[in-house]
C-alpha cells in the first residue's frame, strides 16, 4: 500500500511522548486560515518556489520541457498549470530555490526510516507519530502504518482534525496510543469561517472517542489565533466542553506563529495573515489559568 | 558570584596575552653552563633554576596561587621546542589576526642576541627534517602526514600525570622514594648508571618544586604584614602557611589539596609549556578531603566552591605560544583536561557532591578552560549527572563533553589493562584515553590526512596545493578504473601505504620524543617511572600503549567514495573526465557538478548503503594500522583525530568528490560534513554509532542543538533520554554546540560563516541562512525568548 508522504522527522519531542519519529502525511480536510504548513494541505504533489533563494539565473527555464516557466519583469514565474510535476527544473537549479513536496512511500519504506530510532524510543518512552496535513485523509494506509508499528512494540500517536467519517477515525484509533486532536473553534459557524468546514463532525466525533476509549490519553489542541480563537468565551466553552470528557483528556494551547508564511508564497497562495502578530506570552498564560479554573490540565509546549 | 572572581575574571578579560621569555634566558644560560652534562641533568638543573628565579606574583582577592610565566596571560617560550615561533613572527606576532601576544623591544633584543642563537637548529622540527628520510619529510609538509609536535599544530604533552599522589603524599616522600630507589641501583650492572643520572635529575627536580613553593610563602607572609585590610591579611597567612606545606608534604584539607594540585600542574607547565597537561578525575581525588572538611565543620559548602572556582579561573590564566598556524585554529585552546563522574574502584557511582559542586563552577564562570569532560555510566550514574550537565550545555559554552565511561574502560582493556586500573581512565587532552600516573606517552605521534589520500588517488598521486607528484604509489589513472571495486581497490593500496608511512613517522617521532625531550616533572608521579628509573616518554610507565595512528576527514572520505560509487559507476550521471575537471577547477564555472556531488548521499543521515561503504573503509583502516608496532610494545591502533586538526588538514586538500571545495576544514572526528546532517541529531548518532567502534579508536563527535530543547522540561528530559541512548549505541564521545540568539544574528550579518546552521522551524529542519529575513527574525525573537 502506498501513501503521499510530506517528509519524515525524527527526533521531535513536541509530538507525543519521549522522542518521536513523526510522518507528515499529505492532505488535510479543513483550510484554516492561519495554517502553518500549507504544504501539507492538498493530497497531490507539489512544486515549491523560494523566491528569497533564486538567484534569476534562468537554468530553470532552459530545462522545463513544458515551457512552465517564464522570466516576467525580472520575476521568475512558473505556470502551474502547464507544469506537470516533472522535476527538471528541480535537478537544474543550483540554489535549491525549487522543490517537490510530496513523496510516495509504501508503509514498509515508512516503517523503514521509523525504525532507525528504537534505540531512542526505548530510551524515552517515545515511538512514532502520524501528523501532518492530517492521518485522516489517508486512512487504510496511516491505519497500516500503525498497526505495524504496534506489532513492533512502536508506541503510536495521532494528529488529526477528527474531521471525517467515524469509521476512518476508528481505524486508526484501533492502533493508537496517544491521540492530539484539534478543537479550533466551538462555535460552528466560526470554524466554518476559518477553516472551510463546520466543526459539528469533529466535537461529535471527540464525544465519541471519549466514550469508546476511555483509557486513551488526549491532547486536545487549541490554536490561539489573536482576533480569531483567541477570545473567552470559545476558551471558556472549550474549556467547558473538555472538562465534561473525562480526566483523559487535557487542553495544549498553540500559541498562533508566523513560522510558515513563506511557504504560502513558496506554492503561490495568498496568506490572508499578513499583518497579524503572535499573542503576548502574558495572554497564553492568563488563558491557561483561565482553562485550569474549570479542572482540566493544560500543557504548553 | 563571588566577588574575588568577579576580579580574577575581570583581569582575564583585561590583561592582554603577551610573550615571557624569562624560561628561555635561564634554561639557556643553564645549559650553556652545563655543555657537556646529560641532558636529564640539564634540563632538571634549568627547572630548578627557573623555580628560584622566576618572577612569581600573588594577585588581589585570589586563593589559590602560582603561575608557570612571569604575569597573568603570559605564555612562556619553550626554546627547545620552538624557538622559531618568536623567529619567524617577532616583529608580527602582536599583529596576528587572532591569538596575538604582546612582546617588549627588550624582548625582541634578548631574543634575537641571546636566545635564538643558541637554539638555532635545535627545535623539535629542526631535528625531524635534518634527519627525516627525504619522503617522510614531503609528506609532512605536503600536510599528507601530520606530526603531532610539529610546526603546523599545536604542540602536545597529552599526559595526564598523577597529581593525586602528590598531594596525598607530597614531594618529600616522593624524594625519599627516589633516593631509597638510588641506594639499591648496583652500579656494575649495565645499564643502572643511566637509571642513576635519572633519578638523579629527579631529586634536582623535586628540589625545584618545593623551592619554588617556599618562595611562594614567603611573598604570601610579606604581601600579608603590609595589608591593610583585615580579612585579606588573614587570607595572606593562610595561603602562606598552606605554600610552606604543600605540595613538600601530604594535604591536610581540601584547600591545601587544591593548591598543591596547583603547584604541581605549574611546575608541569614550567617544564613544558605545552597544552594537556591533565588533572583527570578530580571529584574523585579531592572528594576525601572536601568530606573530612565538611564533617569536621571546617569548610562550608558555600566555601568549598569558591576555592574550586579559584582553582578553575587559573586554568584560563596559563597561555602557551601557539605558532601562526595556530591562528585557523582561534581561541587558545588548553586542553588542560579535567573529568567529573564515572564509577569508583568497586564499580560503585563515582557521582559525590564535588561532582555537582564542579558543574555548578563551570556554569558560573562560563570559562574556556579547564577542559570539562563528564565520564557518564549509563549503569550507575544517577540522571540527575545529566541534568545538571544539561543545564550546563545549554549556556552553550561548549562544555561539557560527554564521554561513555563504558567505552572508555572496554578501549582500555582492549589494550589488557585489568578492570582495577581501567575504571579509572580519564581523558587525555581533548578527547583520548590515558591512566593517572599510569600511561606514557608520546600518544599522538602522527596522523593521517584522509582528505590527502582520496585526493591522491584521483589525482594519480599528484598533491593538487602545489602541481608536484609526491613520493606516493601511483595506483593509476581514475578514468581508467571500470569498476567502483577497481576504484576501491585503488583507495585502499593508497591508504595503505599512507598508514604504513604514518607508522614510520611515528618511529621517529617517538625516537626524537625519548632521546630530546623526557618529562621529568611528569615522572615524578608515575610511580613505575621511578621504580624503573625511566621517564614515561621513554617506556618508564606501567602501560606503555602504542602511539595511535590518528586520521582527520573520515566524513570526507566517506562522502566522497559514495559520490564517486552513485554518480559515476551507479547511476552513470557523470563521467570520470568530468568530475577530475571539475575538481580540477575547484567547482568553479562547474557548479552544476558540485551540486550534484552535494546531492550524493552523505555520512550522518542513517542511510544503510553509506554505512556499509563506511564500516568496510574503516574496519579496512584499522586492520592496516594494526599491522605495526609501537616503541614500547603494543599494537598501533587507528584513532580519530583530535579537536582542530581538521581546519589545517584542509588547508592542504583540494576539491572533494564530496562536493567540499578546496582548502575549506574538513569534517571535524567522526562527525558529518558540515552542512550535511539534514536528518537531526538521532540519525547522526545511529551513523556515529556505526563507525566501527570497537576498533575505531576514540573518535570525536560534534553536534548543534537547538536552545529550545532546554526549554521545557520535556526537553530536558528527552535529552537525558537522548544521551542514555548515546550510551546504549556505545559511542565514546559527544560534545554539543548551542546556537545562541548572538550567534544567530551574527549569521544574518555573515551568512558565509554559517551556512551549517540548522534550526528546526515549525517541523521542518532547514538551514538558517537560507530563510527569509522575516522569518530568521521570527526564531531569534522565539530562541532569546526561550532562554530567558
Ligand atoms: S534555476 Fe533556480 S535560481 Fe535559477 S532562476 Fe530558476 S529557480 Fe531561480
Ligand atoms: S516540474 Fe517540470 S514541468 Fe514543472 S516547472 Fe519544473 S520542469 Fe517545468
Amino acid at each position: 500500500m502506498k501513501g503521499l508522504i510530506l517528509n519524515i522527522e525524527r527526533f521531535s519531542i513536541h509530538d507525543g511522548p519521549g522522542i518521536r519519529t513523526v510522518v507528515f502525511l499529505k492532505g488535510c480536510p479543513l483550510r484554516c486560515i492561519w495554517c502553518s504548513t500549507p504544504d501539507g494541505q492538498n493530497m497531490f504533489p507539489e512544486l515549491e518556489y523560494f523566491s528569497h533563494k533564486c538567484i534569476k539565473c534562468g537554468r530553470c527555464i532552459d530545462a522545463c520541457p513544458k515551457k512552465a516557466i517564464v522570466k516576467l519583469n525580472d520575476e521568475i514565474v512558473t505556470l502551474r498549470y502547464e507544469c506537470t510535476l516533472c522535476g527538471k527544473c528541480v535537478e537544474k537549479c543550483l540554489s535549491g530555490a525549487r522543490k517537490i513536496v510530496g513523496k510516495e512511500m509504501t508503509v514498509e519504506d515508512v516503517l523503514k526510516e521509523v525504525e532507525k530510532d528504537m534505540v531512542f524510543y526505548s530510551s524515552s518512552g517515545g515511538g512514532v507519530t502520524l501528523s501532518g496535513g492530517d492521518p485522516i485523509s489517508q486512512p487504510e494506509f496511516s491505519a497500516a502504518i500503525l498497526k505495524m508499528c504496534r506489532e513492533r512494540g512502536i508506541n503510536t500517536c495521532i494528529e488529526t482534525s477528527a474531521y471525517g467519517d467515524w469509521g476512518s477515525l476508528a481505524k486508526m484509533l484501533a492502533y493508537t496510543d496517544f491521540l492530539y486532536v484539534d478543537i479550533k473553534h466551538i462555535d460552528p459557524l466560526k470554524h466554518k469561517k476559518f477553516t472551510g468546514k463546520s466543526n459539528r463532525k469533529i466535537l461529535k466525533n471527540i464525544e465519541n472517542i471519549s466514550k469508546s476509549y476511555p483509557d486513551m490519553p488526549v491532547v486536545v489542541r487549541v490554536p490561539v489565533v489573536p482576533g480569531y480563537t483567541d477570545d473567552m468565551e470559545n476558551i471558556r466553552a472549550i474549556a467547558l466542553f473538555v472538562s465534561g470528557l473525562g480526566k483523559n483528556f487535557k487542553i495544549e494551547l498553540l500559541p498562533y506563529h508566523r513560522l510558515g508564511i513563506h511557504r504560502y508564497e513558496a506554492l503561490s497562495r495568498p496568506y490572508l495573515l499578513r499583518d497579524l502578530m503572535p499573542p503576548p506570552h502574558e495572554h497564553i498564560k492568563t488563558l491557561k489559568r483561565f482553562i485550569e479554573s474549570y479542572g482540566v490540565k493544560v500543557i504548553m509546549s | 558570584m563571588f566577588p574575588r572572581i568577579e576580579l580574577a575574571i575581570k583581569r582575564l578579560r583585561e590583561t592582554k596575552p603577551s610573550v615571557c621569555l624569562e624560561k628561555a634566558k635561564i634554561m639557556t644560560e643553564v645549559f650553556m653552563q652545563t655543555e657537556g652534562e646529560p641532558l636529564v641533568i640539564r634540563r632538571a638543573k634549568a627547572f630548578r633554576e627557573i623555580c628560584r628565579r622566576k618572577t612569581i606574583f600573588i594577585n588581589d582577592g585570589e586563593l589559590i596561587v602560582g603561575h608557570p610565566a612571569s604575569k597573568v596571560n603570559a605564555a612562556a617560550l619553550d626554546p627547545d621546542v620552538k624557538y622559531w615561533v618568536l623567529s619567524e613572527e617577532l616583529d608580527t606576532i602582536h599583529l596576528r589576526d587572532t591569538d596575538q601576544f604582546l612582546i617588549t623591544n627588550e624582548q625582541k633584543k634578548l631574543f634575537k642576541e641571546f636566545i635564538e642563537p643558541y637554539w638555532r637548529d635545535k627545535s623539535f622540527w629542526d631535528t625531524f627534517i635534518s634527519c627525516a628520510p627525504e619522503d617522510l619529510r614531503q609528506l609532512v609538509e605536503a600536510g599528507v602526514l601530520i606530526l603531532t609536535n610539529g610546526r603546523e599544530t599545536p604542540n602536545h604533552g597529552l599526559l595526564a600525570p598523577n597529581y593525586e599522589l602528590i598531594i596525598r603524599e607530597g614531594v618529600n616522600s616522593v624524594r625519599e622514594r627516589i633516593e631509597r630507589k638510588l641506594a639499591s641501583l648496583d652500579l656494575s650492572i649495565p645499564g643502572n648508571y643511566e637509571k642513576w643520572v635519572y633519578l638523579k635529575a629527579l631529586l634536582i627536580v623535586c628540589e625545584g618544586i618545593v623551592e619554588l613553593a617556599k618562595r611562594y610563602a614567603l611573598l604570601a607572609r610579606e604581601k600579608a604584614e603590609v595589608e591593610k585590610d583585615p580579612q585579606r591579611r588573614e587570607e595572606l597567612e593562610k595561603i602562606a602557611e598552606i605554600c610552606a606545606h604543600v605540595p613538600a608534604n601530604p594535604a591536610r584539607n581540601f584547600w591545601e589539596a587544591l593548591q598543591s594540585l596547583w603547584f604541581y600542574h605549574v611546575c608541569l607547565q614550567i617544564d613544558y609549556n605545552d597544552s594537556s597537561n591533565n588533572p583527570g578525575r578530580v571529584d574523585q581525588y579531592l572528594y576525601p578531603y572536601y568530606k573530612r572538611d565538611i564533617e569536621e565543620g571546617r569548610l562550608t559548602k558555600e566555601q568549598a566552591l569558591e576555592l574550586i572556582e579559584c582553582l578553575f579561573v587559573k586554568f584560563n590564566e596559563i597561555m602557551y605560544l601557539s605558532d601562526k598556524a595556530y591562528k585557523i585554529v582561534a581561541g587558545r585552546a588548553r586542553f588542560q583536561s579535567i573529568n567529573v563522574g564515572g564509577i569508583t574502584k568497586n564499580g560503585g557511582d563515582g557521582v559525590n557532591e564535588l561532582t555537582y559542586l564542579m558543574i555548578e563552577a563551570m556554569k558560573e564562570l562560563k570559562l574556556p578552560e579547564p577542559h570539562f569532560g563528564i565520564k557518564y555510566n549509563k549503569r550507575r550514574n544517577p540522571d540527575l549527572l545529566l541534568i545538571k550537565a544539561a543545564e550546563l550545555v545549554m549556556l552553550g559554552t561548549g562544555h561539557p563533553q560527554f564521554f561513555n565511561d563504558e567505552a572508555g574502560i572496554k578501549y582500555l582493556m582492549g589494550w589488557g589493562i585489568p578492570f582495577e586500573d581501567a575504571y579509572n581512565w580519564s581523558v587525555n587532552s581533548c578527547k583520548d584515553l590515558t591512566l593517572m600516573g599510569k600511561i606514557g606517552g608520546p600518544r599522538i605521534p602522527a596522523s593521517i590526512n584522509l582528505g590527502s589520500a582520496v585526493e591522491l588517488v584521483l589525482t594519480n598521486g599528484m598533491l593538487r596545493k602545489t602541481g608536484s607528484r609526491l613520493p606516493v604509489p601511483q595506483t593509476g589513472d581514475p578514468r581508467n578504473f571500470k569498476t567502483f571495486e577497481d576504484f576501491k581497490k585503488a583507495l585502499k593500496r593508497q591508504l595503505a601505504y599512507l598508514i604504513k608511512k604514518a607508522a614510520e613517522l611515528a618511529n621517529m617521532v617517538e625516537t626524537i620524543q625519548e632521546e630530546k625531550y623526557p618529562y621529568l616533572v611528569a615522572s615524578l608521579s608515575f610511580e613505575d617511572c621511578i621504580e624503573n628509573a625511566r621517564d614515561c616518554m621513554a617506556g618508564g610507565a606501567k602501560y606503555n600503549i602504542a602511539g595511535e595512528i590518528s586520521s582527520v576527514g573520515h566524513a570526507d572520505l566517506i562522502n566522497s567514495v559514495i559520490a564517486v560509487k552513485k554518480l559515476i559507476y551507479d547511476e552513470k550521471r557523470i563521467t570520470w573526465e568530468q568530475l577530475l575537471e571539475a575538481l580540477d577547477k575547484n567547482f568553479e564555472g562547474y557548479e552544476d557538478i558540485q551540486a550534484l556531488c552535494l546531492t550524493a548521499p552523505k555520512y550522518g543521515n542513517d542511510v544503510p548503503e553509506i554505512d556499509e561503504i563506511a564500516a568496510d573503509v574503516i574496519q579496512f583502516l584499522c586492520q592496516e594500522t594494526k599491522k605495526y608496532s609501537g616503541r614500547y610494545g603494543g599494537k598501533r591502533v587507528f584513532a580519530g583525530a583530535a579537536a582542530a586538526v581538521h581546519i589545517y588538514a584542509g588547508s592542504c586538500v583540494g576539491a572533494l568528490p564530496s562536493g567540499r571545495k578546496a582548502w575549506t576544514p574538513l569534517s571535524d572526528g567522526i562527525s558529518p560534513m558540515q552542512g550535511t546532517d539534514v536528518n537531526g541529531p538521532t540519525a547522526v548518532l545511529k551513523d556515529a554509532s556505526k563507525c566501527c567502534l570497537d576498533v575505531f579508536y576514540a573518535p570525536l563527535l560534534n553536534m548543534k542543538l537547538d536552545p529550545s530543547l532546554f526549554r521545557s522540561e520535556k526537553g530536558i528530559q528527552s535529552f537525558v533520554s537522548f544521551m542514555k541512548a548515546w550510551a546504549d549505541l556505545g559511542i565514546y564521545h559527544i560534545q554539543f554546540n548551542v546556537v545562541s540568539p548572538e550567534v544567530l544574528r551574527e549569521a544574518q550579518v555573515r551568512p558565509e560563516k554559517y551556512r551549517d546552521l540548522m534550526v528546526r522551524v515549525s517541523g521542518y529542519c532547514t538551514y538558517f541562512v537560507d530563510l527569509p529575513k522575516e522569518i530568521q527574525d521570527e526564531i531569534i525573537s522565539r530562541t532569546t525568548h526561550r532562554l530567558s
